[in-house]
């Protein structure tokens, strides 16, 4: 029963400045995981990997720059051309 | 029937910190009721300030009583820490409270002057000064201060704690001692004996024990009323709101914020008359954020995450009350605010007083005794 019936249209998007396209009609926390991407960002308290955690809006762990905004991936939906950065390389994902 | 020699009820800080230090004394076998009492949780609501600024205006002894708090604390921590494992997140960075325009400046000013003249007619010294934003802004380099503030009411020697590790501490040494914790607890009545014991009803069971420790918060009235005494503490509400985890830029912590070592910013200021109704408002949190904005321009840019209200227990001159009940030695009642900054004497003055071991020169002062004029 939780199995898709139809297949999403990809949407593309730029993910760390790379083209990609994502599974649309889904937030982007979702989208991501679907692709294999489990890292959201880096832990600002441990300099560790975060992965979206509640998938409900109530943890943060999925936090990450989507359109020069820092917001919650999981209540953000999928939008063509969208540019989303993890900042995977500094702590807390800051753009600055 | 249960039995005990001393029993402690509220599982607070305080009483949890009272609770401790009796055990810590070899008082025998100390049992801690905690009834975790969803509307009483100002325990768990707690800004974690370890503070003595600003503190005492009306009452020079309480002024004192702060400063010995905050002088045992950093050894108080070390201590606690050594024996439960805990890191307390304990901070020794100093303390400030930001002023916005030339005129609250000056009011900072005098209010440290006047604050000076108590402490020292009390033979106290008072190590609180007003600063510059520029010398405050050396201090903080990583975080850039809001054009509207003049400066700040600065105090080296104080400094910050997580207050839910705090607690947990607490209770951990005191079980780690031999000490008995019950959560769900609630206590129905305290009933004196003729031999000058007690027995503390729970509904379903009664204990009997040789001396009872009252530190109930805003609960404590109703378990007061049958034994003919009665506290003049109120309620006040205050309201926090914590932010997303970023990199450490803040390590003076302020009054209205703080930045915790794992990166949260905890934001609060406000003190309403609620009566005990622990919501949030979202006047207040506007009015907070917009208080933390002025103070740190950045901090717009973070997405803020929760935020809570508690209900403070407030006395009539903000100094804590400790008191023997006059007809019933056998209880002892503690009722105060700031439980964090003023846990380490409920270690070394409170619980000693309790077992009439020694008496600290300033708990006669702080009796129930002092409102009955």
């Amino acid at each position: 029963m939780f199995k898709e019936n139809s297949p999403r249209p990809p949407v593309p998007v730029l993910l760390d400045d790379q083209a990609i396209s994502l599974p649309g009609e889904m937030s982007v926390a979702a989208a991501l995981l679907a692709k294999g991407e489990l890292i959201a960002r880096i832990s600002p308290a441990s300099g560790k990997p975060c992965a979206p955690h509640c998938l409900m809006g109530v943890c943060h762990e999925c936090l990450m720059e989507i359109d020069g905004e820092k917001r919650q991936a999981c209540l953000t939906e999928v939008k063509q051309g969208m540019v989303i950065r993890r900042n995977l390389a500094k702590p807390g994902g800051d753009k600055q | 029937m249960g039995s005990a020699d001393i029993i402690v009820i509220g599982g607070g800080l305080s009483g949890s910190a009272v609770a401790l230090g009796l055990v810590r004394l070899g008082a025998g076998k100390v049992l801690l009721f905690d009834e975790q009492l969803p509307c009483q949780r100002l325990s768990r609501g707690n800004f974690g300030l370890t503070w003595y600024m600003c503190k005492g205006g009306s009452n020079p002894v309480y002024a004192k009583w702060c400063r010995m708090a905050t002088e045992e604390w950093p050894a108080f921590a070390a201590q606690l820490e050594e024996e439960t494992g805990y890191d307390l997140e304990v901070e020794w960075t100093g303390g400030a409270v930001h002023a916005v325009g030339e005129e609250q400046f000056v009011a900072y000013a005098q209010s440290v002057e006047s604050l000076r003249e108590i402490c020292r007619q009390a033979g106290l010294d008072y190590p609180v000064r007003m600063i510059r934003r520029e010398e405050f802004a050396e201090m903080i380099p990583d975080l850039p201060i809001g054009e509207a503030v003049t400066g700040f009411m600065y105090a080296a020697d104080q400094g910050h704690v997580n207050p839910l590790k705090l607690l947990g501490a607490l209770r951990a040494e005191f079980q780690k001692r031999g000490g008995r914790y019950f959560c769900g607890k609630t206590v129905t009545a305290i009933q004196p004996q003729p031999d000058g014991t007690c027995l503390v009803q729970t509904g379903e069971e009664s204990f009997s024990c040789a001396k009872v420790v009252i530190a109930t918060g805003h609960g404590t009235n109703k378990l007061l009323a049958p034994l003919g005494e009665r506290l003049p503490i109120y309620p006040q509400r205050g309201q926090l709101l914590v932010t997303e985890r970023h990199p450490r830029l803040l390590k003076i912590p302020v009054l209205a914020v703080r930045q915790t070592p794992d990166g949260t910013f905890i934001i609060g200021l406000s003190t309403e008359d609620t009566a005990h109704d622990s919501q949030v408002t979202m006047a207040a949190m506007k009015n907070q954020a917009t208080n933390a904005i002025t103070l740190f321009p950045s901090l717009a840019r973070l997405n803020w995450v929760r935020a809570w209200g508690a209900v403070r227990v407030m006395t009539p001159d903000g100094a804590p009350i400790y008191s023997r009940l006059q007809d019933f030695p056998a209880i002892t009642v503690i009722a105060l605010h700031s439980a964090v900054s003023l846990a380490p004497l409920k270690i070394s003055a409170i619980a000693p007083w309790i077992l009439g071991q020694k008496e600290t020169e300033q708990i006669s002062s702080f009796s129930n005794g002092r409102f009955h004029v």
